[in-house]
C-alpha cells in the first residue's frame, strides 16, 4: 500500500500529458463559440466528479472496481461493464500515445515510418504496464520529478516572452458570456479524469480525502485548464491559432532560448512531452491490462502476454484507421465526448455501490 | 533472466532501425542560412526564389565566411527549391534559415503566399527574421560585409539585439507577421533592409495590410513606432529651441495607453514619459537650467505633434500597426463578428491625444 500522493501524481500526470494535444485542440476551436465559459463550467463539475468518486472509492479500500461490481451487481453486468471500461481505458491511452506518433514523425524524425516510431514506444509502454502496481507508481514519481519542473520552466517562459499578447487573452476572456457547448465541457472536463485510475489503484493506494486535497486539484486544474488553452492564443494570435494543426508544439517553436545550448525550445519541449505521453499510457493501460486480468482467478502468464499482444495490436489497427490528421482530431473530440457521459454513469454506478455498502 | 536478457537484447537491436535513413553526416549537408523570395524581372514566373548556403570552414574568423546563393525562377516555391536542390550535391537543411526575405516588388503585391509557405514547412523556425529586401532580396543575400564572420550573422545580430541596438531596428519573427496578417484588428510590420554594396541599412519599416504594403514609413516615424509598440527606449531626438539645435538621449521610455471607445467622440490617449541627457548642442551655449527646461518644452510638443502625425496617416492609409482595434475588442464583450464590424466603423473616427513629458536629468559630463 502506498499513500495518497500517488494519487496525486497519477491525476498531475493526465493533467499534464493530456493539456497539450487533445483538450485544447477542441477548446481552441470554440474559442469564440463559449469554450471560455465551459472551461469555467468545466472545474465545478470535474471537481465535483473527483469528489464523488474518490469519496466512494475510498468506502472500499482495498478492492478494485470489478471486485466492488461483483459484490453488488450480477455476473452478466459486470463482465460486460469491466469489458467496456477495459476499451475505454485503452482507448485513453492510445489516442495520445498515437498523437505523439505523428508529432514524432512530424517534427524529430520525418524519415522514419510511423509504424516503426509506434513499434518503438509500444516497447516502453507495454513493458512499464505490465509491472507491479506499486513498482509503477514509483516510476511515476521519478519521472514526474525529473520533468514537471522543465516542463514548469518552459511555461513560465512562454508567458514571460516579450511577443506574448496579453490582449489576444483578454479579447478570448471577453467572449466568457456565449453559452458552453457540450464538447468544451467534455474537453476541459479531462484533465480532472485522472482519479479514474483509481479504479484498479484502490487495490495500492490508501486514499485519504482531506479538503485541503481538493483545494490543491481545483487550483492544479484552474492553472492546467487556462495555460492549456490560452497559451497558444497568447504566442499565436486569436486569429491565427486555429490555422496550426498542433498549437502547442507551434506555440513552443515562437520562443527563443538566446543563450542555451537550443535555441529552438520546440525540440526540448517535445522530448519532455514524450516522456510524459508515454508514462501516462503506461498508466492507463496498466488500469486496462488489470482489469481484464480480473475476468480470470488464477495467474495465467500466457494470457497476461495475450492481453498484451491485443494491445499492441489494437493500437496498430488505429493507426492505420486514422489515415490523415483530421480523421485523428475526429476521433479525438469523439472519444472526449463519449468520454464525459461515460464518467458521468461510472461515477453513478460507484454512489449506488457506495450507498448500498454503507446500509450493509 | 536469460528471458530478461534476451528481450533487452532484441530491444536494443530495434533502435538501430533509428539510424537508418534520417542520419546524414554534417559534411553531407548544405545549411541555408537565409531565404528570399523575389518577383522575376525578367520571366514571367511567379517567384524567383534564392537560398543563401553557409560553406563550412575550419577556423571562424572575421571576413573569411564563404556561402554561395542559388536561385531559380518557378511558380510555386517548392518547385524553385527542388531545382536548386537538383543543382548541389548534398542535402539542403532548413534548420538554420533564420532569415526570410521577401522582395520589396512582392511585398507590394501579396506578400500572401510566401508567408503561408514559410509557416508551412515545419523545418523552418517560427522564431526565422522577416524583412523586406530592397532593391530585391537576391541582392541583399548577396552583401558580404568585410566584419562577418559567419554567412547572413549580421542580419542575425543585428535583428537578435545581441548585437547591435539601434533604434531604427525593428524585429519582426515569422510567427509574429503571421499572427498580425490574420487579424483583422492589427496589421503587420516589416523592417526594410537595403543592399549597399559591402553593408545593410535598416533604417525603416513598411506597414502593410493583409496583403500588401501601404505605407513606407521614415526613419523618424520607425523611431516612434519603435517606441510605441515595441517599447524600445535607447534613442535619439532631436529639437531646435533658444536659435540652437539639441540632441538628446532618452534612456527611460515609459509609455500608457488610455483608450476611451465609447465616448461621445472616441480618442485614444497616450502618456509618454521619458527622461534623458542631452548628447549635443550644435552652437556654442552654455547649457544651465532653464535651457534644460526649455529644451524639455520643446520635445514634450516635437514628439507629440509627430505622435499625433503618424498616428493619423495610419487611420488615413486604414493600417493599425500598434494594435489599437485588438484593445478595442479585448475591452468589449460582443461577439467576434460584431466587435469586427464596429471598428471598421469606429477607426476613421478615432482622435488622438499624445501627451509627452520630458525630464532631462543632466546636461552630460559638462555644463
Amino acid at each position: 500500500m502506498t499513500g495518497t500522493r500517488y494519487l496525486f501524481y497519477v491525476i498531475f500526470l493526465t493533467m499534464l500529458s493530456n493539456v497539450m494535444i487533445l483538450v485544447p485542440h477542441v477548446l481552441i476551436q470554440h474559442r469564440f463559440e463559449g469554450a471560455m465559459m465551459s472551461v469555467l463550467l468545466a472545474v465545478p463539475i470535474g471537481i465535483l466528479l473527483f469528489y464523488v468518486f474518490t469519496k466512494s472509492m475510498v468506502l472500499f479500500p482495498g478492492l478494485t472496481l470489478s471486485d466492488i461490481l461483483a459484490n453488488f451487481f450480477p455476473k452478466w453486468f459486470r463482465a460486460l461493464y469491466v469489458l467496456q471500461l477495459i476499451i475505454a481505458f485503452f482507448w485513453a491511452g492510445a489516442e495520445p500515445l498515437l498523437a505523439m506518433v505523428r508529432i514524432t514523425k512530424g517534427f524529430l524524425n520525418p524519415e522514419m515510418s510511423q509504424y516503426v516510431i509506434l513499434l518503438l514506444y509500444l516497447g516502453f509502454v507495454l513493458y512499464t504496464a505490465a509491472m507491479q502496481t506499486t513498482k509503477l507508481l514509483y516510476t511515476v514519481e521519478a519521472i514526474l520529478m525529473f520533468v514537471s519542473p522543465l516542463i514548469l520552466f518552459i511555461l513560465g517562459r512562454s508567458v514571460l516572452d516579450k511577443s506574448f499578447s496579453w490582449v489576444d487573452i483578454t479579447d478570448i476572456a471577453t467572449n466568457i458570456f456565449h453559452p458552453p457547448d457540450y464538447s468544451s465541457v467534455a474537453a476541459a472536463t479531462y484533465i480532472f479524469s485522472g482519479y479514474f485510475n483509481l479504479v484498479v489503484l484502490n487495490r495500492s493506494i490508501q486514499v485519504q480525502l482531506k479538503k485541503r486535497y481538493v483545494l490543491v486539484i481545483t487550483v492544479l486544474g484552474i492553472g492546467t485548464l487556462l495555460t492549456s488553452f490560452l497559451i497558444p492564443i497568447g504566442l499565436l494570435g486569436k486569429d491565427a491559432v486555429s490555422d496550426f494543426v498542433f498549437p502547442w508544439i507551434s506555440a513552443t517553436d515562437t520562443l527563443r532560448l538566446e543563450y542555451s545550448f537550443i535555441e529552438r525550445v520546440m525540440l526540448l519541449f517535445i522530448m519532455l512531452y514524450l516522456f510524459l505521453v508515454l508514462l501516462h499510457t503506461a498508466v492507463v493501460w496498466h488500469v486496462a491490462y488489470m482489469l481484464s486480468k480480473s475476468f480470470i482467478k488464477k495467474e495465467i502468464k500466457v494470457f497476461n502476454g495475450l492481453i498484451l499482444l491485443l494491445f499492441a495490436i489494437g493500437a496498430f489497427l488505429m493507426r492505420k484507421a486514422i489515415t490523415n490528421d483530421y480523421v485523428g482530431f475526429q476521433w479525438i473530440t469523439t472519444f472526449l465526448n463519449v468520454r464525459f457521459a461515460a464518467e458521468i454513469i461510472l461515477a453513478a454506478i460507484l454512489i449506488y455501490a457506495a450507498r448500498r455498502q454503507k446500509k450493509a | 533472466m536469460r528471458k530478461r536478457i534476451r528481450s533487452i537484447f532484441l530491444l536494443i537491436c530495434l533502435l538501430f532501425l533509428l539510424a537508418g535513413c534520417e542520419f546524414k553526416d554534417i559534411d553531407k549537408r548544405f545549411f541555408v542560412v537565409s531565404i528570399g523570395v523575389d518577383k522575376p524581372e525578367h520571366s514571367k514566373k511567379k517567384y524567383k526564389v534564392t537560398l543563401k548556403l553557409a560553406i563550412p570552414s575550419g577556423s571562424i574568423r572575421m571576413g573569411s565566411e564563404s556561402f554561395q546563393n542559388f536561385s531559380e525562377e518557378s511558380d510555386s516555391i517548392t518547385e524553385a527549391v527542388q531545382l536548386i536542390k537538383a543543382r548541389m550535391d548534398k542535402e539542403a537543411d532548413f534548420g538554420h534559415a533564420k532569415a526570410l526575405l521577401i522582395g520589396q516588388a512582392i511585398a507590394a503585391e501579396d506578400y500572401r503566399d510566401p508567408l503561408n509557405w514559410f509557416i508551412r514547412q515545419r523545418y523552418i523556425q517560427k522564431i526565422a527574421f522577416m524583412g523586406i529586401g530592397k532593391p530585391d532580396a537576391t541582392s541583399v543575400l548577396a552583401v558580404k560585409p568585410k566584419y562577418e564572420r559567419l554567412p547572413s550573422n549580421a542580419l542575425f545580430l543585428a535583428f537578435g539585439r545581441i548585437g547591435v541596438e539601434s533604434q531604427y531596428i525593428v524585429t519582426q519573427d515569422l510567427f509574429h507577421v503571421y499572427r498580425d496578417s490574420k487579424s483583422k484588428e492589427v496589421t503587420p510590420v516589416m523592417p526594410v533592409i537595403e543592399a549597399r554594396g559591402d553593408h545593410f541599412k535598416i533604417d525603416h519599416l513598411s506597414v502593410l495590410n493583409d496583403r500588401k504594403t501601404v505605407l513606407t514609413l521614415s526613419p523618424d516615424e520607425t523611431k516612434l513606432i519603435n517606441i510605441l509598440r515595441e517599447r524600445f527606449n535607447k534613442t535619439d531626438f532631436d529639437t531646435f529651441t533658444l536659435n540652437n539645435q539639441f540632441l538628446v538621449h532618452t534612456e527611460e521610455i515609459k509609455v500608457n495607453e488610455k483608450s476611451h471607445f465609447d465616448e461621445a467622440k472616441p480618442n485614444i490617449e497616450i502618456d509618454l514619459r521619458m527622461q534623458g541627457i542631452v548628447e549635443e548642442r550644435v552652437k556654442k551655449m552654455q547649457i544651465t537650467e532653464s535651457v534644460l527646461n526649455a529644451v524639455d518644452k520643446s520635445l514634450e510638443q516635437e514628439i507629440s505633434q509627430e505622435s499625433v502625425n503618424l498616428l493619423k496617416k495610419f487611420q488615413q492609409h486604414q493600417v493599425d500597426p500598434l494594435g489599437l482595434g485588438m484593445v478595442y475588442a479585448a475591452t468589449h464583450w460582443d461577439s467576434k463578428e460584431t466587435e469586427e464590424k464596429n471598428w471598421a466603423a469606429l477607426y476613421p473616427k478615432l482622435t488622438f491625444r499624445v501627451h509627452t513629458d520630458v525630464n532631462l536629468r543632466s546636461p552630460g559630463e559638462i555644463e
